[in-house]
């Protein structure tokens, strides 16, 4: 893969906010920004690798969900998908409000 | 006694030259320990000041024979009567049913094991056996004993008195984040299923809760522990070195008596967790990660839990009694606008309905009204109000930093026949960008068929403005952000309107932006 395709690959996955972030330093062409120096390319790497550390509690949630009600959804049947829907909202719900070791 | 030393309602003032574990005793109960290197302030001369931990302020009203103990030599370094605000009666740090409280170290009142009597002892131990057993036998997880159990087991074979929950570990087979989140929600799931209460705390960790015979529950928290590329974590944020081999394979420890798995080598787990100090009790401990570790773990695990701490103490704040009770002026424009469009009663589903109010006022027009909020703290300020009224309300969980509850809440109502208004004011502005991605997308399953979203939220221009509650946890939305974000959805505004005077309160007259979003064409 070019160099070019992969900043695009890169980009795209990105939010708006942080994609303007890190355009100042990818594309030079878009003329010098506000921040260039290298504290705002740190700034912009760290929401970036924050960005991206949250996906795997996204990615898994959405996992456990379709897992959940694939299987009944594709035999159309909707007392076991009501059914699967609603464990999934009892048995594990929310994250607790109180407190964690933090 | 110690020279130099006094305490008042405002807090604690002592000479830098004390050390150490501090407890502090009223009436002879200790209710807080603290460290006065860690958790004073340098004042003026050699003193240092301390102030009294929060949530112990409110319990604050009346007179105590207050005495400063140190922990570990047991010498009294000071002993005053204090008055303490208004009140004339002994001050009284108890649960409702007369239960000494004391503040544990995460800053919260609660029960610890110090008043545990021996029968609820041994209550605690064998739910501590059993919930290692289903870990290991029914979970497949490699369980272990870890944090204060851990400690108190190697220090003297017993539970510390000053704890108040008991703490066991796993040891992930996995190395990524997304791995080890699927594999404690099939634990959290299987724990579940065998019987357990269990609250999920994190993607990496849950907490069970059991009933012990004398009226209390005891919480045994169940921390995830892996390696990711070489470091070795425990959630909450332990990070650091620390050799699988000082983990696995187990070992045992004796605590009250009884043998518990526990790492292969406890020493070298205990001095990873709490410093090379780990032999000296320290009820006043508490954990001082780097920021940069706390940050990773809560981007790995607990993006979830964003803002529900900030909301859940707003609501048990006296502040909550001073949100007002009566309906907001968006509230009776919103329902004028739904009376106008459908000419009957509908379903208003109030998102992030907070103290309930506005959703109180929608049931007393007669509408069919859920309110929706991750947390039901808040409609507790207007459950006599509804109770007088004979309001029906339903309260649903949903919680919209988590994309999990999103999808679930808004697949189920999408599901069910009929159209549905969505109302959310004052919600927008208090969600990050996450969050509000997460609205969307439940306010477009929700209207798929039809029906109306009513916003209303502080705009960027009210951010300097005078603020009824003071700080608060307010993000501010510029509407053309909101509108190109809605549309993003395929949502369309059918009605725009910003400026004051629209939702004022108190001295507080905040910049305003009012949308009407339509899902469907």
């Amino acid at each position: 893969m070019s160099k070019i395709a992969g900043r695009e690959r890169l980009k795209s996955g990105l939010s708006a906010g942080l994609r303007a972030r890190l355009r100042s330093w990818i594309d030079p062409d878009d003329g010098p920004a506000p921040e260039s120096g290298l504290e705002a390319r740190v700034a912009a790497l760290e929401d970036a690798v924050e960005e991206s550390r949250q996906l795997s509690q996204r990615l898994a949630d959405v996992v456990d969900v379709v897992t959940e009600v694939l299987v009944p959804a594709v035999d159309r049947d909707d007392e076991r998908l009501q059914e699967a829907l609603a464990r999934l909202n009892k048995t594990l719900g929310s994250p607790s409000p109180g407190g964690e070791r933090d | 006694m110690t020279q130099g030393i006094d305490v008042s309602s405002e807090g604690l003032v002592l000479p830098s030259s004390v050390s150490g574990s501090i407890d502090v005793l009223l009436d002879g109960q200790r209710v807080w320990s603290f460290n006065p290197g860690h958790d004073g302030r340098s004042g003026p001369g050699q003193q240092v000041s301390v102030a009294w931990p929060k949530a112990l302020v409110p319990r604050l009203d009346g007179v105590a024979d207050v005495d400063l103990v140190n922990h570990v030599s047991r010498e009294v370094l000071h002993n005053q009567t204090v008055r303490f605000g208004n009140g004339a009666d002994r001050v009284r740090v108890v649960d409702h049913e007369g239960h000494a409280l004391a503040v544990d170290k995460g800053g919260r009142l609660q029960r610890d094991f110090s008043h545990t009597e021996d029968s609820a002892r041994d209550e605690i131990m064998d739910a501590l056996e059993r919930v290692l057993r289903d870990l290991t036998e029914k979970c497949g997880l490699d369980a272990y004993l870890m944090y204060g159990c851990l400690l108190g087991a190697v220090r003297d074979g017993h539970m510390i008195g000053h704890d108040s929950d008991a703490d066991v570990a796993y040891l992930s087979r996995h190395q990524h984040p997304f791995d080890i989140i699927r594999e404690c929600t099939q634990a959290t799931r299987r724990m579940r299923a065998l019987g357990w209460k269990v609250v999920r705390m994190s993607g990496a960790n849950f907490k069970v809760w059991v009933p012990l015979p004398d009226g209390r529950r005891c919480g045994i928290d169940v921390f995830g522990s892996f390696h990711v590329r070489g470091r070795f974590h425990v959630t909450g944020s332990l990070t650091g070195t620390l050799d699988r081999s000082a983990i696995v394979p187990f070992g045992t420890v004796t605590l009250e008596g009884r043998e518990i798995v526990a790492p292969a080598h406890p020493e070298e787990v205990l001095e990873f967790t709490y410093g090379p100090d780990w032999r000296i009790p320290d009820p006043a401990f508490h954990f001082d990660h780097d920021p940069v570790d706390v940050r990773r773990m809560d981007a790995w695990f607990r993006s979830p839990r964003r803002r529900l701490r900030f909301w859940g103490d707003f609501y048990k704040s006296p502040d909550a009694r001073r949100v007002p009770t009566e309906p907001s002026l968006f509230a009776r424009w919103t329902e004028e606008r739904i009376r106008a469009r459908t000419g009957s009663p509908t379903h208003i589903l109030d998102v992030g309905t907070g103290t309930g109010r506005d959703a109180a006022y929608f049931a007393a027009q007669g509408h069919r009204v859920t309110a929706l909020d991750f947390t039901s703290l808040g409609m507790r300020h207007t459950d006599k109000l509804r109770a007088d009224q004979r309001l029906k309300v339903t309260r649903r969980a949903l919680n919209l930093e988590d994309l999990r509850s999103v999808l679930v809440v808004g697949a189920r109502f999408a599901h069910r026949q009929g159209l549905r208004e969505v109302y959310a004011r004052g919600l927008l502005d208090t969600l990050g960008a996450t969050g509000r991605d997460n609205f969307w997308r439940f306010a477009s399953m929700v209207q798929r068929r039809g029906g109306e979203t009513f916003l209303e939220f502080r705009t960027p221009r009210s951010r300097h403005d005078p603020k009824f509650f003071g700080q608060h946890q307010r993000t501010y939305l510029d509407p053309d952000q909101a509108v190109r974000e809605i549309e993003g959805y395929g949502g369309r505004v059918v009605h725009r309107e910003t400026g004051r005077d629209l939702a004022p309160l108190g001295k507080e007259n905040p910049h305003i932006a009012r949308l009407v979003v339509r899902w469907t064409s």
